[in-house]
């Protein structure tokens, strides 16, 4: 992931070392060549200055004052006469032997020297001094020069991540602003804070799309409220005429055939509520939870049902993990009306996938903060290869016959995602009939009544 | 009994008079907002089935200005929008029963039964289901008209029972119908007397939903 954050300071950082680099190499280069300068000019005054009187056997032997001053300064001596003999010679001198006129750099020993040659009519000075000398003090300029700019480079460093922190302090606020609303809320971000104008073309882009996000879903709305009219109403039309035609003996025709076409009006009827129970439901904003009762809409949905069990001969009943928790422990953070549809779904699911005399449950459960329900039947559960698909929209299961929608679970799942809830199937380990679980519902608190 | 519908799709509004008429009503047709209005000056109707969508004037007007003119006859609205913001309105405005298009015209019968008879609650009608008939008014219960004797709390509980009988009624519900404030209820009072109707009675009439209450058997 490229972070604006850490590609400024990395590269403000690294950028002003390697300047600093360049600086202090650059200023060690030019005080070593100064101190060359420096003290060739000192070898050729010391060569010059050389007293004549210095030929003398003694003076080869002690030396003079003023020689002994220079040689603390680690200046090497030789005099010859013009015969070429050795003349003089002071004491930490290397034996380099003479050379020609003029400047050199030489190694003896083990170390390098810089030697100077002077032809006088009469005799030959050679004047020799360490390198070693010339860059220690080559390195004292220079750190004198340099000292204030390591102190900078600290206080550089400091200013930059500083200055790098507050510019980004708007970006990191519109992402904070972003992260934490709801992926749902339609609210355009920040809509007159004082925003950098680098960032303001990216704020209106979006606030745009949210707008028109806002639009569409209203537009979904209206357009789902008004085909739920349009659908509703014809259909109604259509089913009373077939009742009364039926009662009253104006509709002639076999009874089988009446009783199908009713039965197949009614598959219609149910499938355009569901469809319109899945519309309303991607429709929906997550905005609206609300703290509700669980336990109160359990027990109403399994009340809803209990007639349509006791005409199966099925066990249905209700269930409490753990058996005497209060109602408070079972509030949830959801929609009312949209966890009703979730449980008639898959207790209606349930019921119709279980054979006569068999037991469905609805199966509440709380472990701490965790909240969940699992709806089990006692009957013939569905393939493991199939157990992935049956939330998907319209699919039905390879060996089920024709009344379920197919919607039914699609419909659960996208309120279960709505509350935050996940939505999962098994089979039992029994072996017979399947279990659906919804976990992670948001525990409520207190009823707001 | 006179009853008006407030409806203007001719389709729908012609199997609900036919049935209504069959059922032993007299039953009164209104095609749109303006003419319900009309028809419900009269002041004469016991019953008001009314449709949301009008043509002009719309379902909850007519219904809030009925209610501001004083009439008090139950209004039952039939509408194909079911949306639960709109379900709620209606309830607020002052119905008394909603019921979602597509509905079942035994459906809608039972509902206008049920809405007439709380109407003339007074009378104590007698209350059947299946073998079973209760007379609130002289205390007596017959199985298949032979009279079963029951103490006051037994008879308590299966006329709550029998009142709403496809209702699962739950425990806290029936103590609250058998006891007084303040009274001291026995943990298991409600197990106690349902145990002994069903003794009485026979054990298939009152049916256990397991973890949520009780109510009567099915009846087809």
């Amino acid at each position: 992931m490229i972070s604006i954050r850490r590609w400024l300071l990395g590269w403000l950082i690294f950028g002003f070392v390697a300047a600093s680099g360049v600086a202090a190499y650059g200023i060690f280069r030019t005080a070593h060549e100064e101190a060359n300068e420096l003290f060739d000019y000192e070898l050729r005054a010391v060569a010059l200055s050389v007293p004549p009187t210095a030929i003398g056997a003694n003076a080869l032997a002690h030396g003079p004052a003023e020689s002994q001053e220079i040689s603390d300064d680690r200046i090497a001596i030789e005099v010859w006469n013009a015969k070429g003999e050795g003349v003089y010679r002071s004491p930490e001198a290397p034996g380099i032997g003479r050379l020609t006129e003029g400047f050199r750099t030489i190694e003896r020993g083990e170390k390098d020297w810089r030697v100077y040659g002077l032809r006088h009519p009469d005799r030959f000075i050679q004047v020799a001094q360490p390198v070693s000398v010339r860059e220690s003090l080559a390195i004292r300029l220079a750190l004198r020069t340099l000292w204030p700019l390591g102190l900078l480079l600290p206080l550089t460093v400091a200013l930059v991540l500083f200055v790098v922190s507050r510019a980004l302090v708007p970006i990191r606020a519109l992402s904070r602003a972003l992260s934490t609303r709801s992926l749902e809320v339609l609210e355009p971000v920040y809509p007159d804070a004082a925003v950098p104008i680098e960032v303001r073309p990216l704020v209106d882009a979006l606030n745009d799309l949210l707008y028109r996000l806002k639009a569409a879903s209203s537009a979904q709305r209206t357009f789902i409220a008004d085909a739920a009219h349009e659908l509703r109403s014809p259909l109604a039309a259509l089913k009373l005429q077939l009742q009364a035609a039926e009662r009253d003996g104006s509709l002639k025709g076999e009874g089988q055939t009446l009783g199908r076409i009713e039965e197949r009006l009614n598959r219609i009827i149910r499938l355009v509520q569901q469809l319109l129970a899945l519309a309303r439901e991607d429709a929906e904003p997550t905005s609206a939870l609300a703290p509700v009762g669980l336990r109160r809409l359990a027990e109403q949905s399994v009340s809803d049902f209990s007639l349509i069990a006791e005409a199966k001969s099925i066990d249905l009943g209700l269930e409490l993990a753990p058996t005497v928790a209060i109602d408070e422990a079972f509030m949830v953070v959801g929609d009312a009306n949209g966890l009703s549809v979730l449980l008639n779904n898959l207790l209606d699911n349930a019921i119709r996938h279980t054979p006569q005399g068999g037991r469905v449950d609805l199966v509440l459960r709380r472990d701490g903060e965790e909240i969940a329900f699992d709806v089990r039947d006692s009957g013939t559960g569905i393939p493991e290869a199939e157990l992935g698909r049956v939330c998907d929209r319209f699919y039905r299961g390879v060996d089920t016959r024709g009344e379920g929608s197919g919607l039914g679970l699609a419909i659960a799942s996208r309120i279960a995602s709505r509350h935050g809830a996940a939505l999962s199937l098994r089979n039992n380990a029994e072996g017979h009939g399947l279990t659906v679980t919804v976990s992670h519902l948001r525990p409520g608190g207190q009823r707001q009544r | 009994m006179r009853l008006l519908l407030v409806e203007d799709d001719r389709m729908i509004a012609e199997p609900v008079l036919g049935a209504m008429r069959r059922a032993g009503y007299a039953i009164d047709w209104a095609e749109d907002g303006r003419a319900a209005e009309l028809s419900l000056g009269n002041g004469v109707y016991d019953l008001v089935l009314l449709d949301l969508g009008l043509p002009k004037k719309d379902g909850i007007a007519v219904l809030q200005a009925y209610r501001d003119a004083g009439g008090a006859a139950p209004v039952i609205i039939l509408t194909a929008r079911d949306a639960v913001d709109e379900r709620v309105r209606g309830l607020d405005t002052g119905a008394d029963d909603y019921l979602v298009k597509p509905f079942d015209l035994d459906e809608l019968a039972a509902r206008v039964r049920a809405l007439l008879r709380r109407r003339t609650g007074q009378k104590h009608p007698i209350y059947t289901h299946g073998e079973l008939a209760l007379d609130p008014a002289a205390h007596e219960l017959t199985k298949d008209g032979v009279p079963v004797a029951l103490i006051p709390r037994e008879f308590a509980l299966l006329r709550a029972l029998i009142e709403a009988p496809t209702r699962v009624h739950t425990k806290a519900e029936l103590e609250e119908k058998l006891y007084g404030w303040g009274e001291e209820i026995g943990s298991n009072a409600v197990e106690v007397h349902i145990h002994s109707l069903r003794r009485k009675l026979g054990a298939e009439q009152i049916v256990t939903v397991r973890g949520v209450g009780y109510r009567l058997r099915r009846v087809e």
